[in-house]
């Protein structure tokens, strides 16, 4: 571990929250776009935004396994991993057993 | 116009009370969905667009102040994922209306557990500063800013926490619901997690699933751009302002606020069936 165990993190959000106020302020002007016009030009500001919220979450936990492989924290590397695996087989359940 | 707008209030009011508690907001958002004439089918991808909504537009000031453990996060979701999937595969098998009677149950359990607990569990540690806020490498502890100084904490009992947070998941999959209202209160009383860190990680780590959810919805051609959008503007308004208020309650009354809205959550849960 390029860490040592019980150092405070390197998870500082000095990056993250910057990115993620960014999302937040564009997904929130393209929502509100996607909602009160009605225009081919708004459908797409709201599918964008649509697009934002979906694939933000999980940009995330990437980003974060890419800071814990910098840690060499690989039990909690392997268990984000591990989340999104769970997550995708949970996805191809819903999509093929339930038809959700 | 009319029907954006109240969908724009009614997303703001459940995404904010959500992010507050750390309780995802869907199982508010899509009741009051349905009890208004929508079809539930067109409400559960709302509710799940409200969750991500509401954990992004938290996760910058709750980064910022440290609150997230998103170590503790990735645990507890992989042990609810996990629970969540076998839920949803075994949903035609179980009695729903009995899960949702379970859930609402937890719920107020969770309230009593929370509502009973008096003065503070972690309180400030001498000599601990700025610097030392923030999660730790290779464990599930951490510290957190808290009125007078920075606390210090750790995850206890989690064979007994991971396996509640499994079962959790399996009954939310089964019921379709996020779960994130028994994960907060299991993180935070089983796990004696303190509540701000335990609302600030659930938020985080529901956002996730709820992101995983709305592929699916999204590849089944379910998500409907103008209500979603409407939805999104009113979930990052209300997410940013819960996140905000959270920031400034103290960790007891933040406790008994969560205690008050399981309550009404329980009743709804009731209400639904």
């Amino acid at each position: 571990m390029s860490a040592e165990p019980g150092t405070v993190s390197i998870i500082r959000g000095r990056l993250q929250g910057p990115a993620l106020q960014f999302v937040t302020v564009t997904a929130w002007i393209l929502g509100g776009l996607g909602a009160f016009t009605d225009t081919k030009w708004a459908r797409l500001a709201g599918l964008i935004a649509i697009v934002l919220v979906t694939t933000t979450p999980l940009i995330r936990v990437m980003w974060l396994m890419l800071r814990w492989l910098q840690e060499g924290d690989y039990a909690f590397l392997w268990r984000g991993a591990g989340l999104l695996a769970v997550a995708a087989v949970g996805g191809v359940v819903a999509f093929f057993w339930l038809g959700i | 116009m009319l029907e954006a707008l109240l969908l724009v209030a009614i997303a703001g009011l459940t995404a904010g009370v959500g992010v507050l508690g750390g309780l995802g907001g869907a199982v508010l958002l899509v009741p009051t969905l349905v009890l208004l004439g929508w079809p539930a089918t067109q409400a559960a991808p709302l509710g799940l667009i409200l969750v991500a909504g509401g954990s992004i537009a938290a996760g910058s000031r709750q980064l910022a102040e440290r609150s997230v453990n998103h170590r503790l996060g990735v645990t507890i979701e992989l042990a609810a994922t996990s629970g969540a999937v076998a839920g949803a595969l075994l949903s035609t098998e179980l009695p729903e209306d009995a899960l949702v009677v379970v859930l609402a149950g937890a719920a107020l359990a969770a309230a009593f557990l929370g509502g009973r607990r008096r003065g503070l569990r972690n309180p400030p540690v001498p000599g601990y500063e700025a610097e030392d806020v923030g999660e730790r490498v290779g464990s599930l502890a951490g510290a957190y800013p808290i009125t007078g100084g920075v606390a210090r904490y750790d995850a206890r009992r989690l064979p007994l926490g991971l396996t509640l947070m499994a079962l959790a998941g399996l009954v939310a999959g089964t019921t379709g619901t996020s779960g994130g209202f028994i994960k907060t209160p299991i993180t935070s009383e089983i796990m004696q997690v303190p509540t701000k860190v335990a609302a600030a990680t659930t938020t985080f780590t529901i956002g996730v699933t709820a992101s995983a959810a709305l592929i699916v919805f999204a590849l089944r051609g379910r998500i409907d751009i103008q209500h979603s959008s409407a939805v999104i503007f009113g979930s990052l308004a209300g997410g940013w302002a819960g996140a905000a208020v959270q920031s400034s309650l103290s960790p007891v009354w933040l406790r008994r606020g969560l205690s008050v809205v399981l309550v009404v959550i329980a009743f709804v849960l009731v209400l639904s069936t």
